[in-house]
């Protein structure tokens, strides 16, 4: 088997949906001959339902993934605690609680 | 959606999910781009049966919603095959294969349609068929393939829609002679749509490869009991007969039997060809041929 991973006429698709004021999000993949044939292959296939405000198509050679190795780098969010919007409030009630005790 | 979890989480099958660059064995690449190519091709070559019956359909805004249809459909061929694409499988490969009868079709695609009434009864069978494994299937283990699965779903409901209303139109306001051709096409399809589940499960199921890595989630027998359970009560409130021998609930199991499948018939019309399969094969090639040029030219002029 052969992988193609630098297809370089691979287009990832990204679409923004119910609404102009929300992210765009990542569908799926198309091939194109060139740059605009893969926008028009986009169209017809992802904005079939839902009214899509942004298309975009970018050459897959052009993203930067992150790979498996970054996942411990990224996950860190939820680890840092103190960096949460929940986190001095509860800090406030555990400290009011250790002085009654 | 808490029991699917639980699942997963006890199915040490369905724990590893791959995305299209993780690593991933030989054997589960071939896996995996075999599902999604089998099913860009039964996509594509399945849209053909109502395809021919896009310049016949009596009412516009059907005709409309049965051109919106078998644009969705090959949309969903489209959306696959590039899931096969990136697996090392082409879309040229896909069709060529047909084209050069290598490939099986399903079973279902091998018939076409022999009037107007016999489409919604037929289309009703099929959608709900199709949507009970893409429900199952989109739990796999292969991301972008469960992600098209996903997006096609939402498509697929929209036909459900159209053949439940096409069916109830019929059923309500036309003629008797209409009417009793609704029976008939659920009479010929439901057995067919049983077969298009796929062999009864054996007790080895559980070896094969595509359920081994958990991109066959249900076994053939789960998803047909799931599919009588949901599709036999919908035909009765749409006022078909659904006799007792054709499919009948064990009210304390929950359990449904149903009329049996000529098993080797159905092997032999997918070896052999149905009515309509050397039509479509020819179709494929004719497409093929006529186009090639224009492929040619727009990926000449591509910059």
């Amino acid at each position: 088997m052969r992988t193609i991973d630098d297809d370089p006429k691979a287009y990832e698709v990204f679409v923004q949906v119910g609404g102009s004021g929300k992210p765009l999000q990542y569908v799926g993949s198309v091939r194109g001959a060139d740059p605009i044939l893969a926008w028009h292959a986009a169209k017809e296939v992802f904005t079939r339902r839902e009214d899509c405000t942004q298309l975009w198509v970018v050459p897959r050679a052009a993203v930067i993934r992150s790979d498996a190795e970054d996942r411990i780098v990224l996950s860190k969010g939820s680890a840092r605690r103190y960096r949460l919007a929940s986190y001095p409030s509860t800090r406030r009630r555990m400290r009011s609680r250790s002085e009654l005790a | 959606m808490t029991e699917n979890a639980d699942d997963r989480a006890q199915d040490a099958r369905l724990a590893v999910r791959y995305e299209r660059w993780d690593d991933m064995s030989d054997e589960y690449r071939a896996a995996a781009a075999k599902v999604a190519s089998f099913q860009a091709l039964a996509e594509l070559v399945g849209v053909l049966p109502f395809n021919e019956w896009m310049d016949r359909v009596p009412d516009y805004t059907r005709k409309q919603m049965l051109v919106a249809k078998i644009q969705d459909e090959v949309g969903h061929g489209h959306v696959t095959a590039r899931v096969a694409e990136d697996l090392g499988v082409t879309r040229e490969e896909i069709l060529e294969d047909f084209a050069a009868g290598r490939t099986k079709l399903l079973n279902i695609f091998h018939y076409g349609f022999d009037s107007w009434e016999e489409i919604g009864p037929a289309a009703l069978l099929m959608n709900s068929a199709a949507l009970v494994q893409f429900q199952s299937l989109d739990k796999g283990t292969y991301l972008p393939y469960a992600r098209a699965l996903k997006k096609i779903g939402k498509e697929e409901a929209f036909h459900y829609n159209h053949a439940l209303d096409l069916t109830h139109q019929i059923l309500s306001e036309g003629e008797a002679e209409q009417r009793a051709i609704v029976q008939t096409a659920f009479d010929t399809w439901f057995p067919r749509l049983l077969a298009y589940f796929g062999p009864p499960d054996s007790d080895r199921y559980h070896e094969n490869v595509g359920y081994q890595f958990g991109l066959k989630v249900d076994s053939n027998d789960e998803l047909r009991q799931r599919w009588i359970a949901k599709i036999v009560r919908v035909f009765r409130e749409l006022g078909v007969h659904v006799s007792d021998d054709i499919a009948r609930c064990d009210e304390e199991t929950g359990e449904w039997t149903y009329c049996e499948v000529d098993w080797v018939a159905s092997k032999k019309l997918i070896t052999e060809g149905g009515p309509k399969y050397q039509e479509w094969v020819d179709t494929v090639r004719g497409s093929l041929a006529r186009n090639q040029r224009y492929r040619k030219a727009a990926l000449a002029l591509a910059v």
